[in-house]
């Protein structure tokens, strides 16, 4: 039964792999000293090949009530999978980073409010598939003066 | 070096324009004096007022200061451990940084990080400061445990109490009270700092604010394992 039971767990973790996800953190979490002025690090969970994986993102904002989008300046890490996101976008208004990625046939998403202190953890979205603009409107929108920050 | 305000002395000497500074020459500012002085190809440091620093080393493969009192801050664009500047209470290690550091003429000295990380080292003791957090420090003590400038002020003062007062387990208590998921940082470095019976209580309170990674064993944790806590603290920086 116990043999059963071991064959039974191979099973289920074979058939469910890691999801294909985003982890953020600050530079101090990519041991690379290239990271140090970067907005924060992120990395790629999930990917059997993370050389292979695709990246890309803007920075979308709203600036003086005008609805803006800065492609990322994203640069990979020494150690494989990880990324630095450097703030090329302008420092007032409200900002949120986009985050698009796939590794083979999955997908994955982040959306990840940035602000004078850095990233806000607590407020970061993480999706199996990229942000829709709905959603990135409405982390915007929260941002906002009035907004749930 | 570049005076900024009033005139700074090199040696005793006063400077009012750019000069430079060799090894084994001091720098002093008072009251109404600061300088900027250039580090090599690798950075520079800011000398605030009323502070004396002596130039250590100066090659291209390691800069080294000393800070008798005072405070500087450092911005240093070099490869990690190139840059150094000694207190009476520990060595600030550069791992490409800005900081400020500051140190009185009684040992005590106060590390604060704004960009990238410092390892603050004496005698064998390190604290690593990444940026947004502070390390305060002791002569005959050395680096204490560093914390998160944006902690409660209640587990700031028990950090204190506990690095130089020895306060035992009041402090401990509140350490692990008020401890937040970035305070890992924190609690990391307090896992060798406790006592014996107290390892698994704060190896439970990390536990309980962040999952183990798998690989991480309790266990070898709990023994002071050096690749189990080195790899632990990789994965908890992603939580700081």
């Amino acid at each position: 039964m116990l043999r059963l039971g071991i064959v039974f767990c191979a099973v289920i973790a074979l058939a469910h792999p890691q999801a294909f996800t985003f982890t953020i953190g600050s530079p101090v979490a990519s041991q690379d000293v290239r990271a140090k002025s970067a907005a924060f690090v992120f990395r790629t969970e999930g990917c059997a090949d993370p050389a292979k994986s695709q990246i890309s993102g803007t920075a979308e904002g709203v600036v003086k009530g005008a609805r803006r989008s800065v492609p990322l300046n994203v640069t990979a890490m020494s150690k494989s999978g990880v990324y630095a996101v450097y703030q090329n976008w302008p420092p007032e208004g409200d900002w949120v980073v986009n985050l698009k990625g796939t590794c083979a046939s999955a997908s994955a998403g982040a959306i990840i409010p940035v602000g004078p202190k850095g990233f806000v953890r607590e407020s970061s979205k993480f999706f199996p598939r990229p942000a829709t603009d709905a959603e990135v409107d409405a982390s915007l929108k929260a941002l906002a003066p009035g907004g749930n920050k | 070096m570049v005076p900024v305000d009033g005139t700074p002395t090199v040696n005793g000497k006063h400077i009012r324009s750019v000069g430079r500074i060799g090894a084994g020459e001091w720098i002093e500012t008072d009251s109404g004096s600061s300088a900027t002085v250039k580090v090599g190809e690798i950075g520079s440091v800011q000398v605030e007022p009323n502070t004396r620093l002596r130039v250590v080393t100066a090659r291209p493969g390691e800069h080294r200061l000393a800070l008798a009192r005072g405070e500087i801050q450092a911005k240093i664009t070099a490869p990690p451990r190139l840059f150094f500047v000694e207190t009476a209470s520990g060595t600030a290690v550069d791992l490409g940084c800005e900081y400020t550091l500051n140190a009185d003429e009684d040992g005590f000295g106060l590390l604060r990080v704004s960009k990238g990380w410092v390892s603050f080292q004496w005698k064998g003791q390190e604290s690593l400061v990444p940026a947004g957090a502070s390390c305060r420090a002791e002569q005959h003590v050395g680096p204490g445990i560093p914390y998160f400038d944006d902690a409660s002020e209640s587990l700031k003062r028990a950090v204190e109490s506990f690095s130089f007062e020895k306060s035992g387990q009041d402090s401990l208590n509140i350490i692990l009270a008020e401890a937040r998921m970035r305070d890992t940082l924190t609690l990391w470095h307090l896992l060798s700092r406790v006592e014996v019976q107290d390892r698994a209580r704060v190896y439970d309170r990390i536990a309980s604010l962040t999952p183990v990674p798998p690989g991480i064993s309790r266990q070898l944790a709990l023994k002071l394992d050096p690749d189990t806590l080195r790899r632990w603290k990789e994965e908890l920086a992603w939580t700081w």
